[in-house]
């Protein structure tokens, strides 16, 4: 079966899920197709090496369907998944942060091939100005920074991300708070006020 | 508003949770005041920046297949197991219709009785041709390690017919004389001792069930498909 690759709606995932709980293994890879680049994209963006990236999107999926009985049909399987790729992640960081003595920094990020050509045409500025953002990112904590990922690129309200980190919506709250605060901050430390805000200059950023 | 009650709505404005009214009073002072606007453009841009950014790392083009290779085989449906308990079930069914068969034959001697709890009709003629047994040509007695064994159920089932026959014709009941017999001929074959107690032992061990052996059904993945 050839899933289209826009978004399922809730009862054709439902169904999807259904299949594959009873080892259906066409709609098992139909989910993991649906959903490997979106969960890799947020966990790479949460530790920035590529193999261990690849290792927790695997290890992830391996434990989701490991349990998928446990699975209750009234949630979204992305969010079930992105919890579990979120709690593998997070171990897969403390794991690091005790080997490294707390020594939290993440590395660089490593150079990814532009989407399109489009993404080229930004000014230099406006360049200049994504890297400081993203550097302003991968410095927040790690609750911090999946919030403002899981809120930001993966389009979540504040109660889905708390269920996929198993925190309170109001902790939630005060993490997108705290993350734009510091977000807020390195970008008036960095004078990107000299940067014009107009809307086209937003436009080339993107 | 002033600037300490507009910024204790930004985030509610971020998030798309201000109601039109407070965002109507909130766009109000935001024209008004330079600090607000700028602060909230810092924002905006910022929220814009990680929401639209198109360099994305992906993962490898073979990470389904890859994963899939990982994956243990899928728990076999509930069908697929109550089928294969059902296969299991068939010839323990006929091994205890055959077990029953013997001792109805055995105890067929009253037109009516029990075998485990349930009535059976018994074949008068079976009971007939016990009483009667058929006559046989005598033949020479093969040399026999067990000939005291063989010659004392000999004689049971000498005095059985005989017992039976006299009940049969005083007309009275035979059903506590049967069970009596099947306790004197269970008697006579638990005194046997085995031949070979390690042969024994080692059959034992090979009809054995491992513990598991129905956990996890042959590695047949197309019998999943036909459910």
């Amino acid at each position: 079966m050839t899933i289209p690759t826009g978004k399922l709606t809730h009862e054709q995932e439902r169904k999807l899920v259904s299949r594959a709980q009873r080892g259906d293994k066409a709609a098992t890879r139909d989910l993991i197709h649906l959903h490997k680049d979106r969960l890799f994209a947020f966990i790479y963006r949460m530790v920035h090496n590529h193999h261990d990236s690849e290792e927790i999107c695997q290890d992830a999926f391996l434990k989701a369907f490991a349990s998928l009985d446990s699975f209750k049909s009234e949630y979204r399987f992305s969010t079930w998944l992105f919890t579990i790729g979120y709690r593998v992640c997070l171990n897969r960081l403390r794991r690091k942060h005790e080997l490294t003595g707390g020594d939290d920094a993440l590395p660089m990020q490593e150079a990814v091939a532009p989407a399109d050509e489009e993404s080229e045409l930004g000014s230099e500025e406006a360049a200049q100005l994504r890297q400081v953002v993203w550097s302003a990112v991968d410095k927040l904590s790690a609750p911090q920074r999946a919030t403002v990922l899981l809120f930001y690129r993966h389009e979540m309200g504040c109660h889905e991300i708390a269920q996929v980190l198993e925190l309170p919506v109001a902790t939630v709250k005060s993490h997108l708070h705290r993350a734009r605060g510091r977000l807020k901050d390195v970008l008036t430390e960095m004078d990107v006020h000299e940067f014009s805000f107009d809307r086209n200059r937003i436009a080339d950023v993107g | 508003m002033d600037c300490r009650q507009a910024r204790q709505l930004f985030d509610a404005y971020l998030d798309g949770e201000l109601s039109p009214t407070l965002a109507t009073e909130l766009g109000a002072h935001r024209v008004h005041c330079a600090a607000c606007r700028r602060e909230l453009a810092l924002l905006e841009v910022s929220g814009h920046i990680i929401a639209s950014d198109r360099d994305e790392a992906v993962v490898e083009d073979d990470f389904t297949d890859r994963l899939l290779a990982c994956m243990p085989a899928p728990k076999r449906h509930w069908l697929w197991q109550a089928r294969r308990r059902m296969y299991m079930a068939v010839p323990l069914a006929a091994a205890a219709v055959v077990a029953l068969g013997f001792f109805g034959v055995f105890r067929g001697s009253s037109s009516e009785f029990r075998i485990a709890g349930m009535k059976v009709e018994a074949d008068r003629e079976l009971v007939d041709s016990l009483v009667e047994p058929p006559k046989v040509v005598a033949e020479p007695a093969a040399p026999d390690p067990d000939a005291a064994q063989v010659r004392e159920l000999d004689e049971v089932f000498r005095r059985m017919r005989e017992s039976l026959s006299a009940k049969k014709q005083a007309g009275e009941s035979v059903q506590h004389f049967f069970d009596l017999s099947i306790l004197q001929l269970l008697s006579i074959v638990d005194s046997v001792e085995p031949a070979d107690d390690d042969q024994a032992e080692g059959n034992a061990d090979e009809d054995a069930v491992p513990e598991n052996a129905y956990d996890d059904g042959p590695a047949d993945d197309g019998e999943i498909e036909d459910l």
